[in-house]
């Protein structure tokens, strides 16, 4: 049996989130692009963000996590923590935490233990709730987001990710008269994972951006549907300021955490607001980080604006201590590799390669990035396929993705291939198709589902022979001097009369060309 | 013979042998409650009814010539902290006076698949903490030897029911000796199983890390034949070892040659009654005389076995014991009264006009919360609550909860050295027989101290028994601890076995079966 | 039997009071508080119970007793000991990711003190408690 490692206990939360005003000017120092002109403070914001993770089960007993089942439809003995039950771990939800751990560039613990977490609340049934205090499963670690302005990324640190369980829900019932709440243990025992990002963000649309980049991440790893409106992820925030003061140095303010928050621009508006309201409240009363205990405060979506919570004291006391049900976890070299192979690549190498492989810009490599794996994969077989990247993610964008948005369809539920998509788009690119026509290609496939040729009969659209639109337009060009005429002093646009022409005597040629032709015999007359 | 003196190993001959029957045995068991139990209170609720119709369906079926499961017929009892789906489980609380589980502890499923028949639960101490069986809220169990005394605890109504011949197998609950103890003061035998050897489902937890099941019965073999049943993995229970379960009833009839035991010097010296002493020192002879060798060995640590338990268990206990709020299930306090108190309260706080009171004042969620407990718990189990937060709380965790794991490491390191030179460590399980009821209840500290044998064996994990060995001049039973190292309980069944045929203690019967009354 | 227990904690109580972080120990007899009232009545918060005052104080001095009792352990040498916190040191009990049936909800609100059809009650719950 190996040594078994060190239970020394060790003060979580408090060292890891305070900011000493010693460190402000190696805060500052690294804060770039935040014109000291600009804003009289600098804004030091960390998130504590809870996500559910996408296990069938519940972390210690088999009742299912789906969501929206009628209150109290999910339980089992053990997770209403009814006398003499017992947890036993979630092998899957380990391996989601390890997934998560690896792409967050994490230092994943080879020792893992879990701790009870004392506290007493209706929603908690057992009086505990099991976590991992000084043995989380990774520790360390980042998320790099894209800046907000240019291509450069900023590095988020993360401080630790652990496993633990949810509580249930208590809803307040606003009946008149009732002075009841109500409890539904339905969501008790669902397995969550806590995220605790290093206070390196640096404004409230950085938080936004951090959360939505974050949300993007565990999509792609299968690890959280990351829904704030579902309650798969819930964010709380610590923000305060640093401000400068006249004698060059800096002072920071006291934390506060805001809680309550229900969307990413929820979190946006919420600490905008709460940022000037500690100027404001600096302004007033000098009070600086010490001199005060943290405050929580909540945000009001209607009112939007903080308020403080009440927050008892004898709460924070949680009485830590390793939980004696269930035993520790150890990982192997090995262990982790295997989960390291089933990560696929990650949205912000996907961003990465299309933009160099496919020469996309930052734009469009985003949007395609963000509609996930399946529609990623279905871009770089139509971007081979048509031999265009660039076309081929102008339609992707516009003609697909409007398509998928306007049938409530995923990509996976899209009708044409993306071979078949990219013969059509070498139609068009190689002027066989107008795009116009493409267009109705395209639409007739989505309703019909045929193939490309039988879309282009189906629609009557006759190709014109090379020697027959070379005819044609020696025609025009012969029976209409004025234009050449124009079009030789170098009015080019005046050649769309001739288009115009061709159009009214053979509907389908193909204007482009037409342009094309006409121009080159033109040159060829000489001058 | 009554069916009342033999053994179940006996019973389940004649079952499966054809001269008695199932009803027969449950009846006669029955009527052994009704005689006996209105002065003993090992009961706290008997299920007259399904046990006789289990009997006959048992009958039924050993006529149709089905396989039958190993305790098919039996009788048997189990601790009222143990949960019996549809049945009121109530570790003698006023908590869960009226709670009805909606699950079997696994051992309770196995001993419906081996045919046994549940025929009652037993008293306890509340949440089983307790060394004596005092401290239950719901009825009182005397020791049958003499009905002034304790009968022991945490199991006093598991050892006290088969020292009165009412069945002839229990199952208990050991977290510091609940089993043993109980065994020792009442005369019979009673087994921990090493940490992990039986599945802790379905157990009302008291302290996770130490809290074991295991049999009570007159006799080794009798054990042995109940334990092979419980033992055994089970998912449900992380903590259960995932190894095959020998067949103990098989191998306990075997002898052992060139059995080493250990003694240690402190545990037959001051702290310990003379006749205690005096009656382990003759059963260290008889092993001798059985061609067991037997030499001196060092627990150094053990004299900390108490502190380093108590600070263990109870902060262990205050944890499981916060789900008790009165929320989902259990007692929960008349809201009615509890919010006009508080309404009483706060007005009279407004008129003093002391503001900081006001604020500290109680939620009426909060104050529900410590009315239920204060009403639902008795004092020893708030006692323990109270020690174990205080020992967990910040500034406070590292001195106590911390510093005890470390001893405890210690303590089995004790153990896993002696073990290199002796097979067994043998020595008393009580330092006196069973004292007077009320004697210690106001004396928290000597009730601990009275553990101070026991203990050893649930820190280190290690499987135990315990023996009768002999009686105090008054009479009352005394025990002989058997400790080994982990998983050896077949060795302690043995060496038990090899006792029992080599003395009567155990076959001794209570005078209080034979219609004399208690001892003066 | 009075007699033999004031022994076994006379022989236990360490003679050098100094050592090791808990409080002061005394001797068996009169001991300065282990814990005051005030500590008893922040435990008693923290544990969700509620104490008469004579329950406090009884509290205050049979749990000062063990207390002083438990300061023994302050004797052992504990330096490089790891703690044991699990008796039988298994690694890796998992079990797989598949639903099994829940309690229908009436079996689980079953035993609730107080409930409506589809819920447990408590009393108001209003920001912390």
């Amino acid at each position: 049996m190996d040594k078994p490692l060190s239970l020394k206990v060790t003060k979580h939360d408090q060292a890891d989130i305070c900011w000493p005003t010693e460190n402000v000017e190696s805060i500052l120092a690294k804060t770039f692009n935040l014109p000291m002109g600009e804003l009289p403070y600098t804004i030091v914001i960390g998130l504590e963000v809870h996500v559910q993770l996408l296990t069938e089960s519940k972390l210690f007993c088999g009742c299912s996590t789906r969501f929206g089942a009628p209150p109290n439809t999910q339980t089992c003995p053990i997770c209403i923590g009814m006398p003499g039950v017992l947890p036993v771990m979630n092998r899957r939800a380990i391996e989601l935490a390890l997934k998560t751990g690896i792409a967050l560039n994490c230092e994943i613990a080879r020792f893992s233990k879990w701790d009870r977490k004392n506290y007493y609340y209706p929603d908690l049934p057992k009086g505990y709730q099991i976590s991992q205090y000084d043995l989380p499963i990774c520790r360390g670690g980042y998320l790099d987001i894209p800046h907000l302005e240019g291509n450069e990324t900023r590095r988020i640190g993360i401080i630790r990710v652990h496993l633990e369980e949810d509580a249930g829900k208590s809803m307040h019932d606003e009946k008149a008269g009732r002075a009841d709440s109500r409890i539904d243990l339905n969501r008790a025992g669902t397995p969550l994972l806590e995220i605790v990002t290093r206070p390196d963000i640096r404004s409230p649309a950085e938080a936004k951006t951090f959360l939505t980049e974050l949300k993007l991440l565990l999509n792609y790893l299968e690890v959280s549907d990351c829904n704030m409106q579902e309650g798969s992820l819930r964010v709380d925030a610590n923000i305060n300021l640093h401000i400068a003061t006249n004698d060059g140095q800096h002072v920071a303010t006291p934390i506060v955490e805001v809680k309550n928050m229900n969307s990413f621009r929820a979190v946006e508006r919420a600490l905008s607001y709460e940022a000037q309201r500690q100027y404001e409240v600096f302004l007033e009363t000098g009070r600086r980080l010490g001199d005060v205990p943290k405050q929580t405060r909540g945000w009001d979506e209607d009112a939007q604006i903080t308020w403080p919570q009440r927050c008892k004291e004898e709460s924070s006391d949680y009485r830590y201590f390793p939980e004696p049900d269930l035993v520790p976890v150890v990982i192997t070299d090995t262990e982790l590799e295997a989960i390291r192979q089933t990560l696929g690549t990650l949205p912000a190498e996907l961003r990465r390669r299309l933009q160099t492989t496919y020469q996309l810009n930052a734009y469009d490599s985003d949007v395609i990035v963000n509609q996930g794996r399946a529609f990623v994969d279905y871009f770089c077989q139509l971007a081979d396929a048509s031999g265009d990247a660039k076309m081929a993610a102008n339609w992707i964008q516009q003609d697909v993705l409007r398509t998928l948005n306007e049938r409530e369809w995923t990509i996976t539920d899209f009708p044409i291939t993306a071979a078949e998509l990219g013969k059509l788009l070498r139609r068009v690119k190689s002027g066989e198709l107008d795009t116009a026509k493409g267009r109705q290609v395209f639409a007739h496939i989505v309703d019909h589902r045929t193939t490309v040729d039988d879309a282009i009969q189906a629609l009557g659209i006759v190709q014109v022979d090379e020697t027959e639109l070379r005819q044609l337009c020696r025609e025009l060009v012969a029976g209409n001097p004025k234009v050449v005429a124009e079009v030789k002093a170098g009015k080019d646009k005046a050649i769309g009369s001739l288009v115009g022409q061709a159009k009214k005597r053979n509907p389908n040629v193909n204007p482009a060309r037409v342009k094309e032709i006409c121009l080159e015999l033109i040159q060829q007359e000489g001058s | 013979m009554s069916l009342s003196e033999l053994t179940a190993r006996e019973l389940l001959q004649r079952l499966r042998d054809g001269e008695v029957k199932a009803v027969e045995i449950v009846s006669h068991c029955l009527q052994q409650v009704d005689q006996y139990d209105r002065k003993v209170g090992a009961f706290l609720r008997i299920s007259r009814d399904r046990a006789m119709a289990q009997a006959e369906e048992i009958d039924r079926r050993r006529t149709r010539g089905e396989n039958l499961g190993k305790l098919a017929g039996l009788p048997v009892a189990v601790k009222d902290n143990l949960c019996t789906h549809g049945e009121p489980t109530t570790c003698a609380s006023r908590m869960l006076e009226h709670f009805v589980p909606p699950h079997d502890a696994t051992v309770i499923s196995r001993l419906k698949a081996a045919d046994a028949i549940i025929v009652g639960k037993t008293n306890l101490d509340e949440f089983a903490m307790g060394g004596s069986t005092e401290t239950s809220a719901l009825g009182r169990t005397r020791n049958p030897w003499d009905l002034e005394r304790i009968p022991g605890g945490s199991s006093g109504g598991a050892a006290a029911c088969v020292a009165a011949r009412m069945v002839s197998l229990s199952v208990g609950s050991d977290t510091g000796g609940s089993i043993r103890q109980p065994a020792a003061l009442c005369g019979v035998t009673g087994l921990k199983p090493t940490y992990g050897r039986v599945s802790r489902f379905g157990l009302v937890a008291f302290a996770s890390s130490l809290d074991q099941i295991g049999p009570l019965a007159q006799t080794a073999e009798d054990c042995a034949l109940l334990l092979e049943v419980l033992a055994g993995h089970d998912p449900k229970d992380a903590t259960s070892i995932d190894r095959p379960v020998p067949a103990y009833s098989e191998t306990v009839r075997q002898p052992l040659k060139g059995l080493r035991i250990g003694w240690v010097r402190e545990h037959l010296g001051e702290g310990v009654s003379p006749e205690v002493a005096a009656a382990i020192q003759e059963a260290i002879k008889v092993f001798q005389s059985l061609g067991a060798e037997v030499e001196e060995v060092e627990l150094p640590h053990a004299r900390y076995a108490v502190a380093t338990y108590y600070i263990i268990a109870c902060s262990e206990a205050s944890s499981n014991l916060a789900r008790y709020d009165g929320v989902h299930y259990g007692y929960r306090t008349d809201e009615k009264a509890m919010l006009l108190e508080l309404a009483e309260e706060r007005r009279l706080l407004q008129q003093q006009g002391k503001t900081d009171a006001l604020e500290d004042l109680d939620s009426a969620l909060v104050r529900m919360y410590r009315k239920t407990r204060a009403e639902g718990f008795g004092a020893e189990v708030k006692r323990r609550i109270m020690l174990g937060t205080y020992a967990l709380s910040a500034g406070y965790y590292d001195a106590y909860y911390l510093k005890a794991l470390k001893v405890r490491r210690l303590i089995r390191r004790d153990y896993d050295e002696a073990f290199q030179k002796v097979h067994l460590i043998v020595g008393p399980v009580t330092p006196t027989p069973a004292f007077k009821l009320g004697e210690k209840i106001n004396d928290p500290l000597a009730m601990y101290l009275f553990d101070l044998f026991t203990v050893g064996s649930n820190l280190a994990g290690l499987p135990a028994m315990s023996v009768p060995c002999g009686f105090s001049r008054d009479g009352m039973p005394i025990g002989l601890h058997l400790q080994a190292p982990p998983l050896e309980e077949e060795l302690l069944l043995r060496a038990a076995h090899m006792f029992q045929q080599a003395t009567d203690w155990h076959l001794r019967r209570p005078p209080l079966l034979n219609g004399q009354a208690a001892i003066a | 039997m009075q007699r033999t227990e004031a022994k076994w904690i006379i022989q236990s109580c360490p003679t050098d009071p100094t050592s090791g972080s808990l409080q002061k120990v005394s001797l068996f007899g009169d001991s300065d508080e282990m814990i005051s009232l005030a500590e008893i009545e922040k435990v008693a918060v923290l544990a969700r119970l509620l104490l008469t005052p004579a329950e406090a104080q009884m509290m205050t001095e049979q749990l000062g007793k063990v207390l002083e009792y438990m300061s023994l352990l302050n004797e052992v040498n504990t330096e490089e000991v790891e703690p044991l916190a699990h008796a039988v040191e298994l690694t890796n009990v998992f079990r797989d990711d598949r639903v099994t049936a829940s309690l229908d909800r009436e079996a689980a609100l079953a035993n609730a003190p107080h409930r409506d059809d589809e819920c447990y009650l408590v009393p108001a719950v209003l920001g912390e408690v």
